[in-house]
């Protein structure tokens, strides 16, 4: 199987970053397809956030390439700004602009950067906002005021809004308890049934198994082992992989 | 003439008119002061190592300086230099504009550099350029949260008014010292200037309460803890 | 949102502030010949801001307002600083002339140049005439009652020299002193020399001592303006010895 594929909207090839002497990323290649939902699992520290960062030049890797629809972001003409426009980015601590309400933080992205009115930008927020299932008496309510949960999902909609190509996903539920993750998930299969491009860092083995195309295991900065979800989980092939997979049962069960 | 008598309806219109003297030089400082103190802490945390050197350079001048010495300079050292002269209100209003600009720098620059790395990246993640992560973003926080400290920095000109009085401005204080100087009583004028002084500072601080909660991040508690 | 910069709005401010500030300093253009005084207003009744109309007001203003007529000028303009700003401004020319009860110092002659002293604030020993009573020397005034006006140098001197030896009464204007001491209340009175030569000629009293404190008052000019200086020395040669002196001090020293 070729690691990556001309159709992909989203390419990596041998991917590589430091932190000084610590290798983070060692030689990192896989493709996204559009439509497709492609979770990636590891042990913290294997380099799955900042290859993340990477794709969208939060974080600037020191070699190799990431090509997204056809361009390469990593080339010094691109404007990074009109890619990141284009990828959706879901963090961890939700991120949400404390001083907006969570119907304003949904509106700026569509607003400063596309330079929509303030008609069209509550239009698009608002579609955005019901698609994550927020309670209509939470739009006009400031982060602080909200749910974890009821943040993230804010989050996710302020990624919507700018009918990205690609959302990625870091570690979207780890700050939030059982329950609430369970809210945040729901979504987040919901966008996977709708065919939204999503690239997923998670622990959460129910997701990958429930709305994944592939699972990557990622460990010491590289894919380590790759496949269908129910084959790479259920029946690892490398120890580490197992390993992995043995501990996260053990925390969940 | 020491111990003339000076009826307390003309003593308080003399004080008021300081008082009203105190509160324009005051209000046009922080103004200033303001104007020019936000570029700075934006020049201090965002510029090149260039404008950060002349940004530092700048607030460490001004706050190395005493106000009188700031004052001597403009009225009347920079018109030797250049033949320039200002007025003394305008000597007076620029002189304590600068010197408030070096501290508001100080409070923005600090505010500016408490907006978490997460509101940054969040806003570069969305598309948005470094100047609309500034507009949008981290100043709107950055604002908020130096209401308190901002307050407080108002209250500090408003008293450092009395300073310009080296100049011939005839703000409060200096009415209090004709009046003394007249009646020989230092105790009722210069009471009733701390007192107008504190007549001044006091509303503040209850706007300071009402600002904070209109315009202080929700539920974060940002600025509704404001102590002058 | 977008398009509409913020920091316009802030340029314009500061545009604005400045060219307010600008204004400020072009200058009339008039052809009045004004004298520029500089005094600092808290210091009666030789400066002092009058309560009742706002003006600042006393014997230094009333003095060079007669020296400006007597020298050609249509207008004094006083400005009131701080005492310890008004050397600079004359330095720098903000004013023309400073006169503020200023003693003539060694320190202040190296950078301003002074006119004839117009004021000498030592203490005369004033008693009644009479009286028999002979001062050689601040010691002969111990166990006497003595009369000053609070506030000032005399009382001051008197407090400090006499305060565990007499009985020293203070009244509020230098007339009061005189009323008591006429009338027996006290014995001497001490007060500024030129105010008890004045009284001397008015009352039946007679200066029997003066104490020299070697303060000289003066009028400042900037350094080298000897054209200024001159003329300044000349009226106040011929005020000095006109009638209009001793009207001067009477009307703010007399009563």
């Amino acid at each position: 199987m070729p690691p990556t594929s001309e159709s992909d909207v989203l390419i990596i090839r041998n991917l590589k970053k430091k932190f000084g002497e610590k290798t983070v990323l060692n030689g990192v290649s896989f493709g996204v397809k559009r439509g497709e939902t492609k979770v990636i699992i590891g042990p913290s520290g294997a380099g799955k956030s900042t290859l993340l960062r990477c794709i969208n030049r939060l974080v600037e890797p020191d070699e190799g390439e990431v090509i997204f629809d056809g361009i390469n972001v990593l080339s010094k003409d691109v404007d990074i700004r009109k890619i990141r426009a284009r990828i959706g980015f879901v963090f961890q601590h939700f991120n949400l602009f404390k001083h907006l309400t969570a119907l304003e933080n949904v509106k700026i992205g569509p607003k400063v950067v596309k330079g929509l009115s303030d008609d069209e930008a509550e239009k698009i927020a608002v579609k955005a906002l019901k698609a994550v299932h927020l309670e209509e008496d939470a739009f006009e309510k400031y982060p602080a005021e909200l749910s974890g949960g009821q943040q993230q999902r804010v989050a996710i909609a302020r990624a919507l809004a700018m009918e990205p190509d690609i959302i990625l996903f870091d570690e979207p539920t780890s700050a939030l308890d059982p329950q609430l993750a369970g809210e945040v998930l729901d979504v987040m299969k919901e966008l996977a049934k709708k065919k939204v491009t999503m690239l997923v860092v998670t622990h959460e083995i129910g997701f990958a198994l429930n709305a994944a195309d592939e699972v990557l295991f990622f460990y010491n900065g590289r894919i380590w082992e790759r496949g269908e979800p129910r084959e790479l989980l259920y029946n690892p092939k490398r120890e580490e992989t197992k390993a992995f997979l043995r501990r996260i049962a053990d925390l969940s069960l | 003439m020491i111990g003339t008598a000076v009826s307390l309806d003309v003593a308080m219109r003399m004080l008021l008119e300081g008082a009203k003297m105190t509160v324009v030089l005051s209000v046009l400082s922080i103004i200033l002061g303001l104007l020019l103190g936000l570029p700075v802490a934006i020049m201090e945390t965002y510029g090149g190592r260039l404008l950060r050197y002349v940004a530092m350079v700048y607030e460490g001048t001004l706050r190395g300086i005493p106000l009188l010495a700031i004052y001597m300079v403009i009225f009347f050292s920079m018109p030797l230099l250049t033949g320039i002269g200002l007025p003394a209100f305008w000597a007076a209003v620029i002189g304590l504009g600068i010197r408030s600009s070096a501290y508001q720098s100080q409070i923005f620059r600090s505010t500016i550099q408490a907006v978490g790395e997460g509101q940054i990246e969040a806003a570069y993640s969305l598309g948005m350029s470094k100047l609309e992560t500034l507009r949008y973003v981290v100043l709107p926080q950055a604002i908020r949260m130096a209401v308190p400290a901002w307050m407080n920095e108002y209250v500090i000109v408003l008293k450092d008014t009395s300073i310009a009085l080296a100049i011939g401005i005839v703000e409060l204080t200096r009415q209090a010292q004709y009046l003394v100087s007249i009646t020989g009583e230092p105790f009722r004028y210069y009471g009733l200037a701390a007192f107008l002084y504190l007549i001044m500072v006091l509303p503040l601080t209850y706007l300071a309460g009402v600002l904070a909660r209109k315009y202080g991040i929700k539920g974060t508690g940002g600025a509704s803890n404001v102590r002058i | 949102m977008k398009g509409k910069s913020p920091y316009i709005g802030v340029f314009i401010a500061v545009s604005l502030l400045l060219a307010v500030a600008a204004s400020g300093c072009i200058s009339t253009g008039t052809k009045e010949k004004v004298l520029v005084v500089g005094t600092s207003a808290d210091f009666p009744p030789f400066e002092y801001k009058n309560a009742s109309n706002g003006q600042i007001t006393g014997f230094d203003i009333s003095l060079i307002k007669l020296i400006a007529k007597k020298m050609g000028y249509d207008k004094v303009e006083v400005k009131d600083m701080d005492f310890d700003s008004l050397i600079p401004a004359l330095q720098t020319g903000k004013v023309d002339v400073v006169i503020a009860g200023m003693t003539i110092t060694q320190e202040r002659e190296k950078v301003v140049d002074f006119s004839i002293p117009y004021w000498e604030a030592d203490q005369a020993v004033l008693v009644r005439k009479g009286s028999g009573i002979k001062v050689s020397s601040v010691d002969d005034l111990k166990g006497k009652k003595i009369g000053v006006e609070k506030g000032t140098t005399g009382a001051i001197y008197v407090k400090k020299h006499l305060g565990n030896s007499s009985t020293i009464k203070e009244y509020p204007t230098y007339v009061a002193a005189t009323e008591a001491l006429l009338n027996g209340q006290v014995d001497a009175v001490v007060l500024d020399s030129p105010v008890a030569k004045m009284f001397s000629k008015k009352y039946s009293v007679e200066i029997v001592y003066t104490i020299k404190t070697g303060e000289h008052y003066g009028i400042a000019v900037k350094k080298g303006n000897k054209k200024l200086l001159d003329g300044i020395n000349n009226a106040l040669k011929a005020i000095m010895n006109s009638p209009e002196w001793n009207k001067l001090v009477e009307e703010y020293f007399g009563s």
